[in-house]
This record gives C-alpha cells, structure tokens and sequence, in this order.
C-alpha cells in the first residue's frame, strides 16, 4: 500500500511538469483528481500500517 | 519505508510512465491518422491567439516519423525527430532492464524452488532481484 501511494505519488508529480507546458495546461484537470485518489491511498497506507 | 521499496515505487512509476509512452509511439502506426487528429486537444494558445506554440505540429510530425517521411516532420515540428529519438532510447532501455530483471528473478525462483542456497547467485544479481521481489 505505502509503495502504491509513492508510485501515485511519482505518477502526479510527472503529470504537474508535464501541465507546465504551455497548452497542456489543461492535463490539470484530470491529475488534480488523480491527486486526490493518490491522497486517499496514502492515508489508508498511513492508518493501516 | 527503505530505501529498496522508494527505488522499487520509482522503478514501477519509470514502467507506467513507458507504457504509456509505448502507446503514444504505437498510436500513429495502429491509429489512421485522421482518428489521431479528431482525439488529440485543441492548441489553446492557437485558438485564443492565433499563434503556433512549440508544440504545435507535434502530432502531425510523429504520424510522418511513423511513416518515414523524417524530412516533412522535421517541417512540422523542428523538435520531434529529437522527442521521438529520446521517447525511442527510453523505451528500449526499459524493455532491457525489464528483460534482465525477468531473467533474474527466474534464476532466484529456480534456486529457491531447487532449495540452494542463493550464496551460488552473484551478489549484483541477489540485489537487484531482492529489490523487486520485496513489495
């Protein structure tokens, strides 16, 4: 689980430089979510272990 | 967490990240390219002010690199025969290491399968696979 939410983790930070480009701004609005499942895994990660 | 389990996290984000990559080089070869063009987003930047950005034409010059026409792409984006050389070399590294570290992980499992003990593997060999096989 605690590997997972790096790997989510790792996932989205790619996904924000790559929104750093001009007109690829717009990849914003789909890894904010993906951010926030990644959020939620690390929390249960956290709890559970 | 260790240090194994971060280089491991790395590692399967470097083999997500290849996939899809794969999917992008793969695409203009599976794809026709008029369903690339009708999926891929509008330059924003074109449509509000009516200039190219960098990345404009990309699509249409990694359709050509697909086909050949090396010279053509060059004209639609100046950037793209690097990009796709760099995307190219990334996935050929990936599938090497992915390659070995499959090999490596056979030999492991063969040795614990045979009960021998795994001083008979070399030490760079117990690492990397050790390294993997803990998740």
């Amino acid at each position: 689980m605690q590997v997972l939410s790096v790997v989510w983790g790792i996932l989205a930070l790619c996904g924000m430089f790559v929104a750093f480009f001009p007109c690829l701004g717009s990849l914003n609005w789909k890894n904010i979510p993906f951010s926030f499942v990644g959020l939620i895994i690390s929390i249960v990660a956290l709890v559970t272990t | 967490m260790g240090g194994s389990e971060v280089r491991l996290s790395f590692f399967i984000a470097w083999m997500v990240i290849s996939v899809l990559v794969l999917g992008v080089l793969l695409a203009p070869i599976i794809l026709p390219g008029a369903t690339i063009r009708r999926l891929e987003p509008r330059c924003e930047w074109k449509v509000r002010y009516g200039k190219e950005c960098p990345m404009c034409g990309m699509t249409t010059s990694f359709i050509l690199i697909c086909r050949g026409k090396f010279k053509e792409a060059s004209a639609a984006n100046r950037a793209s025969i690097p990009l796709f050389s760099i995307l190219v070399a990334n996935e050929i590294c990936a599938i090497l290491l992915l390659r070995r570290l499959t090999k490596e992980g056979r030999h492991l499992l063969l040795a614990q399968k045979k009960g021998t003990s795994t001083e008979t593997i070399p030490s760079s060999n117990r690492q990397q696979g050790g390294a993997l096989c803990r998740s």
